[in-house]
């Protein structure tokens, strides 16, 4: 599978005294097996690009392509394409509605056109998969925890089995707990399903941990696109778009101006210990 | 879908209109919709266009925003029609076939009342156009002061009017938010029949439902947090003044009137 977008460009009250820019010239190939990192301060243009590459946004001017095929061409099937392109948007737990817990997350197989059992199959695998147990099938969905509504929230876009899923900062609003949970279930499918995750998110750390490829996003133009490692080094860059660079980027950082060789690269806890360590047995013989 | 809703949405620019002491303006609208109906036939919207233009004129709002706010009564109009043309009485007969006749008494009733709903939204939506909630509400308040030893809550009412107006934007918003989060599950608003959409709208009202509760409940914390007990002794940070232009305008207003008073004894 292939997700590519051309010089998309996207214009907020096009035509009157408000118009806008939302997102600029975006040109992306979007790959089998990814896992990418997208951020950007608010108002940056990426929830704008986000539902473009789901078709619930029409460009402006460009195109976005599945699989080379234009997704606004006549006789493509947009619906069905929401199926493989699978959208989680910000607190989504205000979109479940159905009277308990696998019927929600039924709700997409069935648009998708599946019979009653198929559907139930795969909304018992998807909510497997973000951990929610048996024990919640029959419980009303307003009944949840924040944390648990999210995570079947994500499981009835997940039951659609996506082999794309973008995911809206799925941890905003949450406690620690919650968002170890969301994340840790983030983690699970991408291992389990082998499918492309987009994963938009404020925090650099969440980023620095779990993606591979980062692309940053400022005034709806993309800045940046490539490896965490690479992009992760244009601290000031960052900085002067809003945005910052992991906490362990700053340290390393700081170590380095004070005369330590820690090398470059590490952007997380378990990657920075051993080039510190290292410089201490260094120092201490 | 719900975007066009241009009624209760406010549209920020520096004019004149913008300017006056909201009281002139619900006047203005109060008068300029029993204006419509004083007008018996169409000379009276001379005096009514020539309002109506130069308002919009002098309010910088584009007349797009204003055409806009008339598509979602449409339906509205295209049924005043059809009841119009062919249930009123008359001798001027058209056409006839079946059950129906079509005179032109009927045409001119058709086509006078939904000249009439048209105006009539087109010209109250200038109102809230030009008008921020908070002032809309503060001129209601202060011009409907005179109803208090009556014992009508007059503050109340109008808390409640400021807040539903406010809450039309937001629960806008919400809507297309939930009718997108929906169509990423692959939902369908647009295709079948009417059992079928009606059907399809369950998955849009549950959840807009359950919001619009919640941010009631977090609204009405959020005012007893800052102690908030109803109109009295409340003061306001910005009091209503009346300037000359609000007196100039009350003219203008009161001539409107009179005018299309003296067509319609006059017959015209």
């Amino acid at each position: 599978m292939e997700l590519t977008t051309r010089n998309l460009t996207y214009e907020y009250d096009s035509g009157t005294s408000y118009a806008k820019k939302a997102i600029d010239d975006i040109n992306l190939v979007i790959r089998e097996n990814e896992f990418i990192g997208l951020i950007g301060h608010t108002g940056s243009g990426k929830s704008t690009l986000i539902q473009h590459l789901n078709g619930l946004l029409r460009a402006t001017k460009g195109e976005v392509y599945w699989n080379g095929k234009d997704i606004f061409s006549d006789g493509f099937d947009r619906r069905e394409f929401r199926g493989h392109v699978g959208l989680v948007f910000q607190y989504p737990e205000y979109q479940l509605f159905e009277t308990d817990v696998l019927k929600d997350v039924c709700f997409g197989p069935k648009n998708l056109g599946l019979s009653e059992e198929e559907a139930t199959k795969l909304a018992k695998e998807a909510l497997s998969l973000v951990g929610i147990n048996e024990s919640y099938y029959k419980k009303s969905p307003f009944d949840l925890s924040g944390g648990e509504k999210r995570r079947v929230a994500i499981a009835g876009v997940l039951a659609m089995r996506p082999e794309v899923l973008i995911l809206d900062e799925p941890t905003a609003g949450l406690d620690p707990k919650g968002r170890d949970e969301i994340l840790g279930s983030v983690s699970t499918i991408r291992k389990e399903t082998g499918n492309t995750v987009i994963l938009v998110s404020h925090s650099m750390d969440d980023i620095a941990e779990y993606v591979e490829r980062v692309i940053v996003i400022n005034n709806g133009r993309i800045e940046y696109d490539g490896d965490k490692r690479e992009v992760f080094q244009h601290i000031d860059e960052l900085e002067s778009m809003g945005l910052s660079a992991p906490q362990m980027c700053y340290l390393m950082r700081d170590l380095k101006e004070a005369g330590f060789n820690t090398g470059d690269g590490a952007l997380t806890v378990e990657e920075a210990i051993e080039p510190i360590l290292d410089n201490f047995r260094r120092r201490n013989v | 879908m719900f975007k066009d809703i241009t009624l209760g949405q406010y549209y920020p620019a520096d004019s004149v209109i913008h300017r006056l002491d909201p009281r002139v303006k619900l006047l203005g609208t109060l008068v300029y919709i029993a204006s419509l109906f004083i007008g018996k036939t169409f000379f009276t919207f001379i005096p009514i266009s020539v309002f109506l233009v130069a308002v919009i004129i002098l309010s910088k709002v584009p007349v797009s925003f204003i055409l806009r706010g008339i598509k979602p009564i449409i339906p509205l109009l295209i049924i005043s029609v059809i009841f119009n043309l062919i249930l009123t009485p008359g001798d001027s007969v058209i056409v006839h076939f079946w059950i129906i006749t079509i005179n032109w008494e009927g045409v001119w009733l058709a086509v006078f009342i939904a000249a009439r709903l048209a105006y009539l939204v087109a010209g109250s939506s200038i109102l809230t156009l030009t008008t921020t909630p908070t002032r809309l509400t503060d001129g209601m308040e202060k011009g409907l002061r005179f109803l208090k030893p009556l014992k009508v809550p007059v503050h109340e009412m109008a808390m409640m009017m400021s807040i539903a107006l406010r809450f039309i934007p937001i629960l806008t918003e919400e809507t297309d938010k939930i009718k997108k989060a929906q169509m990423a599950r692959g939902a369908d608003f647009e295709s079948g029949n009417i059992m079928k959409r009606v059907k399809a709208m369950i998955p849009l009202l549950v959840p807009l439902f359950v919001s619009a509760f919640r941010r009631a409940n977090d609204l009405a914390t959020a005012m007893e947090a800052r102690c908030y007990s109803g109109g009295d002794g409340r003061t306001k940070m910005k009091p209503l003044m009346y300037t000359v232009h609000d007196f100039i305008a009350y003219g203008i207003i009161g001539a409107y009137l009179a005018s299309v008073i003296v067509m319609r004894v006059f017959g015209l």
